[in-house]
C-alpha cells in the first residue's frame, strides 16, 4: 500500500539524533513485545510479510506517534483480533491492562495449519524466503528495467521513489516468496528477485552525485524491461 | 463528567503488553520461558561482535573474503548464529573506490544475526526518508566525509536479503590476530555509517 511506511525520499523528519543507543531493547516491554511477535506468529501461522501489513495498515498519524514497538504491539493485537483469536471486548480489555476471562478460542479454528512453531525454534532456525520453481528469470544481469507504475491498495516491497525509474539487474538473488501476495494469504507465489540499480540523478534530479546509486532487491512483477 | 472508556488515557504500554502476554500464556499460544530465552538471545547474545568476528576474519584469510562476498549466507553458516532475518546475507565491500551504505526505507530490516537488533537511528524517520536521497548529508551527520569521486552504493533492504558491510581494514593493523583486528570493527562501519580509523602504534 501506498502508506506512511513509504518514505524514501521524503523531507521533514530532520537530522539524525544519534545519542548513545546500543541496547536492543530501552524497556522491558520493548523485548516482551519482541518475543511475543515471533512466538504469536509460530503458533497462529502467521506470515512475516502479514505482520508487516499490519503494521503499514495502522493509520498514518499512529504509525508517526508511536514507538517502534509500539507499532509492532499495535499490529499484533490488530491481527489477534482479525484472526479471532481475542474478540473486540476482550482486546479493549487488555488496552485497558486487564486480562480478559477467556472462553476465546476453537483450537480447531485457529489460523495455524498443523503442529505451531515455538517462537524460540523461528528465531534459532530462521524463515527461509527461498523457494524454486520451474519458470526461468526473465530477466538478466545487464538487462535495462523499469520499476512498475502501479498504485496497489495492500502490501507491496515496491518503493513509490523507484516506479516509472529506469535502472539495470546487477545480480539474481533467486527465487524467493512474494510478499504482495503472501501478506494477504494468497500463496506465496514464489518469483525471480533481482538487485536492481537505479542511478541517483535517475532518482533523485540532477543535484545528486553522479557516482551515487540506490540499488533494491526487487521480484519480476515489479519490472518491465526499458 | 463521566470518562468513556474507549476514551481515557491509555495506562503505561508494560500494562498492556503484560496484560496481552498472560492472555496469550492462560490460552495456551505462547509459553513465558519462551519469551525470556527469545529477549535473552536478542539482548544478551547477538550483536556486532558477531559481524566483528567474520569481518577479522576476512581480512586475514581470503579464501574466506571470497566465499564470504560469493555467498554470505554459506560463508558464516557455521558460526552457529541465531538464522531470523539471516537467512539471505549478502556481504558488500568497501574500497578506496566504492563505499556501500544499508538501509531499509519501508520498515527497518537489518541483518540480526550479525549485528543484533538496530539501533534507534537505524529505525528512525530522518535515516529511512533521507539515506535514499541525501547519503552523503547523512554520512556527513555520521563524521563521515566522502571523495566527490568515490562511488556511494546505497543498499534499500526491500526483500529478505540482509547487507553487511565489509569495511576497509584500518591502516597500522597488519599483524594484529582476529581477536584483535575484531575489537576494532565497530557496529556502523558495518552498515557503512562509520569508518575505521588507523591505528597508532602501541606506546
Amino acid at each position: 500500500m501506498d502508506g506512511i511506511q513509504d518514505m524514501g525520499g521524503m523531507h521533514g523528519f530532520g537530522a539524525l539524533d544519534l545519542a548513545a543507543d546500543d541496547e536492543a531493547f530501552h524497556a522491558e516491554w520493548e523485548g516482551r513485545v519482541f518475543a511475543m511477535n515471533w512466538a504469536i506468529m509460530a503458533a497462529a501461522g502467521l506470515s512475516l510479510d502479514a505482520g508487516r501489513a499490519g503494521i503499514e495498515s495502522l493509520p498514518p498519524a499512529d504509525y508517526l506517534a508511536l514507538p517502534y514497538f509500539g507499532r509492532w504491539f499495535s499490529a499484533m493485537c490488530n491481527s489477534l483480533v482479525a484472526s479471532g483469536i481475542f474478540s473486540d471486548e476482550q482486546m479493549q480489555l487488555i488496552q485497558r491492562g486487564e486480562v480478559p476471562g477467556l472462553p476465546a478460542i476453537d483450537p480447531a479454528a485457529a489460523p495455524t495449519g498443523g503442529v505451531p512453531r515455538r517462537g524460540l525454534d523461528m528465531a534459532l532456525q530462521g524463515n527461509p524466503p527461498q523457494r524454486r520453481i520451474d519458470e526461468e528469470p526473465g530477466f538478466h544481469p545487464g538487462d535495462r528495467v523499469r520499476g512498475r507504475t502501479m498504485h496497489p491498495a495492500t502490501h507491496t516491497r515496491l518503493p513509490r521513489y523507484v516506479r516509472g525509474r529506469r535502472g539495470a539487474v546487477v545480480s539474481h538473488r533467486g527465487v524467493h516468496v512474494f510478499p504482495d501476495s503472501n501478506a494477504l494469504g494468497l500463496g506465496e507465489n514464489p518469483c525471480h528477485l533481482y538487485a536492481v540499480r537505479f542511478a541517483a540523478r535517475e532518482l533523485w534530479g540532477d543535484t545528486a552525485n553522479p557516482h551515487d546509486s540506490v540499488t533494491l532487491d526487487l521480484w519480476e512483477p515489479y519490472l518491465e524491461p526499458a | 463528567m463521566a470518562h468513556d472508556h474507549h476514551h481515557q488515557v491509555p495506562p503505561d504500554p508494560a500494562l498492556r503488553v503484560k496484560a496481552l502476554e498472560t492472555a496469550l500464556t492462560e490460552l495456551g499460544l505462547i509459553d513465558t520461558a519462551d519469551l525470556d530465552a527469545i529477549v535473552d538471545l536478542y539482548q544478551n547474545k547477538v550483536g556486532p561482535r558477531n559481524g566483528a568476528r567474520i569481518v577479522a576474519r576476512a581480512w586475514l584469510d581470503p579464501d574466506f573474503r571470497s566465499k564470504l562476498l560469493a555467498d554470505g549466507t554459506r560463508a558464516i553458516a557455521g558460526y552457529g548464529f541465531p538464522a531470523l532475518q539471516g537467512e539471505d546475507i549478502v556481504v558488500v565491500e568497501n574500497t578506496s573506490k566504492v563505499h556501500n551504505l544499508v538501509v531499509c526505507t519501508l520498515c527497518s530490516c537489518y541483518p540480526w544475526p550479525v549485528l543484533g537488533l538496530p539501533p534507534a537511528w537505524y529505525k528512525s524517520y530522518a535515516y529511512r526518508s533521507r539515506a535514499v536521497s541525501e547519503p552523503r548529508a547523512v554520512l556527513a551527520e555520521f563524521g563521515v566525509e566522502l571523495g566527490e569521486e568515490v562511488e556511494l552504493r546505497v543498499w534499500d533492504s526491500t526483500a529478505e536479503t540482509r547487507y553487511l558491510v565489509l569495511p576497509m581494514r584500518p591502516a597500522g593493523s597488519e599483524g594484529l590476530d582476529e581477536e584483535a583486528l575484531a575489537d576494532l570493527v565497530t557496529r556502523n562501519s558495518m552498515i557503512g555509517t562509520g569508518e575505521l580509523p588507523a591505528v597508532s602504534p602501541a606506546t
